[in-house]
């Protein structure tokens, strides 16, 4: 029985020596696992080549204790170069590099692989091979110098090694797509820079996570470093309370808000901005800030501007084809009246109707000269002759030939007695006169009083021309003087035109240095003023 | 006394109306004359004055020459029948087509020659 106890007691010592020794080594394994993961933690968080390559390369000289390293990597053809090395002798580990064909057997077993001898070499140094990469892609390898006596060479450290190899691997790989992320979104901000259109994104509670400099130029933001300041403290007040009030709509909407708002970035410069504001989302649909988009109108309203002219040519060309149609067949009409129909004998008749053939006729006359002359100003052919005349006299020849057209309104005339000679063109201020005395009895069908008047005043004749006609609507006034606008009046009544005869007249008065402009009260009547400088090349009136 | 037929001639030109009243009249029809397309109307609705056939300007204001049409079209008596030459200045296509799908019975364009005009009209109603 006491044979037994001893032999427990030597197998329980035995079992406890075993036990104590794996103990021992699993605290050894755990404690270098710890390390070694510590260690390639610290290298799977970088995200800068040098670093990771430095970390493992400190962490391969903790555990193999080598001499000179080099780390080589793998390019997109294959081809390794070296990347990184260390120790004294690092410059000429390349030529200790064996032939490929052996790096790549290396590189498939994957594993550390001593490529000398230790007991074999004596005092040399021993070479080895540590592959870098996961099972999946090679990445490159590690050559390592190692002095024969240092060398500690084992299953356990081999496996620790491919581990730390492997994380390496996964680090550079991950340094890589930071790389191309970093390259992609370098690439984004280029497009968002390049955009004609401002663009400002804020996180929720307003501080700007991006912008691009055509927003900084159109909200004439001057302040650096924008990012992460608070828009309030960036905008104008007027700008910044329409974007609070984006703000507070598109929280509580959650969806796109357009505005429009009128916007003085710099002294001066009025711009009309439109603005479009959305929610961004993350991938999980979760809110994480708002993008505003700032539209410069102006140029979208120069489109619109050009798309009605547009629209104008094209109401011109029916207009002027029904314009020269109907007189047109008014003198076809009479003149073949009189000669199939009219009886020669009767004179009256005769003369009446070729009366109206004269009348049609100058009416012709007038508006393919109007169309004659809007072709010489869009061609920049239009010229002046300059001579010395009397605006008096001017006046006076004029109205003598509208003698006939006044039926049911009443003309009187105003002028200065000290109206000076002045130099001018004749011709084109006596149709200026023409146009706007013909339009003031033409806008009068139902009869009314034509006033006149011009004084003489800082070197300029101030001529007034004004009727208790039909008038224009206020919101038509500003683009009367356009070419081919034609007042809207249709349902009230048909008065003849062109819509050419006042975009004449104010290029007549603006190549003289002069200006026009027209006061109106629809239903009331209409005055146009226009100013003539006395002298020539006087500018500025 | 030779009966004659009635024309009523619709265009807010007045010279227009004016050698039209004349040169009918010389061929002898009796002109009637309307400076819009709702005195048109007035006239063509009135029930002492019978009208044999319209000759209708297409642009006037206020009432163009297809509403006129439409009007005349779509009454419930005789009114409807009776013949529209439609007298227009716009030479493009779609008023033409637009004007004898609604029904006129004939159009001409201006400037017209006044034999050609007499020639559809006494096509129409002799």
């Amino acid at each position: 029985m006491t044979d037994i106890p001893d032999q427990t007691t030597d197998a329980l010592m035995q079992e406890q020596q075993v036990l104590a020794r794996t103990i021992n080594s699993l605290t050894d394994q755990i404690g270098l696992f710890e390390m070694v993961q510590d260690l390639s933690q610290k290298i799977i968080s970088q995200f800068d080549l040098t670093h990771i390559l430095d970390t493992f390369a400190g962490i391969i000289q903790e555990i193999t204790g080598f001499e000179s390293a080099a780390i080589y990597l793998f390019d997109s053809h294959g081809e390794f170069n070296e990347i990184f090395s260390t120790g004294l002798e690092a410059r000429s580990i390349h030529k200790l590099l064996p032939e490929n064909s052996i790096i790549d057997w290396v590189m498939a077993q994957g594993r550390w692989t001593l490529l000398t001898d230790p007991q074999e070499a004596d005092n040399e140094k021993v070479f080895s091979i540590l592959p870098i990469g996961t099972p999946k892609k090679k990445s490159g390898f590690m050559a390592l110098v190692t002095d024969p006596e240092q060398s500690i060479y084992n299953q356990k450290r081999i496996s620790i090694l491919s581990f730390v190899a492997s994380q390496t691997a996964i680090a550079i790989e991950n340094q890589d797509l930071y790389a191309q992320m970093n390259k992609s979104s370098l690439f984004l901000g280029n497009i968002v820079e390049s955009i004609s259109n401002g663009i400002l994104v804020t996180d929720m509670i307003g501080n700007v996570t991006l912008i691009n400099k055509n927003a900084t130029a159109l909200l004439g933001i001057r302040t650096k470093d924008i990012r992460g300041k608070n828009y309030k403290d960036l905008l104008e007040t007027k700008m910044a309370d329409e974007v609070e009030r984006i703000y507070r709509q598109i929280r509580t909407k959650g969806f796109v808000v357009e505005s429009m708002v009128s916007h003085v970035p710099y002294k001066e410069v009025h711009i009309s901005i439109g603005i479009t504001a959305s929610l961004l989302t993350d991938p999980d649909n979760q809110t994480i800030g708002i993008i505003f988009i700032f539209r410069d109108m102006s140029a979208s309203k120069e489109i619109e501007r050009l798309t009605r002219l547009d629209a104008m040519k094209s109401e011109f060309v029916s207009n002027v084809s029904h314009e020269l149609r109907t007189p047109l067949s008014i003198i076809k009409s009479y003149t073949e009246a009189i000669l199939d129909q009219v009886d020669p004998e009767d004179h009256e008749t005769r003369q009446q109707f070729l009366q109206v053939i004269d009348d049609q006729t100058d009416n012709l006359t007038t508006i393919v000269s109007n169309l004659l002359d809007l072709s010489r100003i869009e061609a920049g052919k239009y010229d002046i002759e300059y001579k010395a005349f009397t605006f008096r006299d001017l006046v006076s020849n004029v109205i003598k030939g509208f003698s006939k057209k006044l039926k049911t309104q009443d003309l009187y005339v105003n002028m200065d007695k000290s109206l000076p000679e002045m130099t001018a063109d004749e011709d084109r201020i006596k149709e200026v006169l023409v146009n706007l005395i013909d339009n003031a009895i033409k806008f009068s069908p139902e009869g009314g009083i034509i006033n006149i008047e011009a004084v003489h005043k800082n070197d300029a004749i101030y001529c007034s021309i004004s009727d208790t006609g039909i008038g224009i609507p206020e919101d038509q006034l500003p683009r009367i003087f356009e070419k081919f606008y034609r007042v809207d009046n249709s349902d009230t009544y048909e008065i003849e035109g062109t819509g050419l005869g006042l975009s004449i007249v104010r290029h007549i008065i603006n190549i003289h240095g002069g200006k026009i402009y027209a006061q109106s009260k629809y239903g009331k009547g209409s005055v146009f003023t226009f100013s003539l400088p006395v002298k020539r090349g006087f500018d500025g009136v | 006394m030779e009966y004659k037929k009635t024309i009523l001639i619709v265009d807010d030109m007045k010279h227009i109306r004016d050698i039209l009243w004349f040169t009918l009249k010389k061929e002898g029809y009796k002109p009637v004359l309307a400076d819009s397309g709702p005195e048109g109307l007035n006239i063509l609705l009135n029930e002492d004055t019978h009208i044999d056939l319209v000759v209708l300007d297409v642009m006037m204001p206020k009432v163009d020459g297809f509403e006129v049409l439409e009007v005349i079209r779509s009454h419930k008596g005789d009114i409807s029948k009776i013949p529209v030459i439609m007298l227009t200045a716009k030479a493009q296509k779609d008023d033409v087509v637009k004007g004898l799908k609604m029904g006129a019975s004939d159009y001409i364009l201006k400037p017209y020659k006044f034999k050609d005009l007499l020639s559809k009209i006494k096509v129409l109603i002799g």
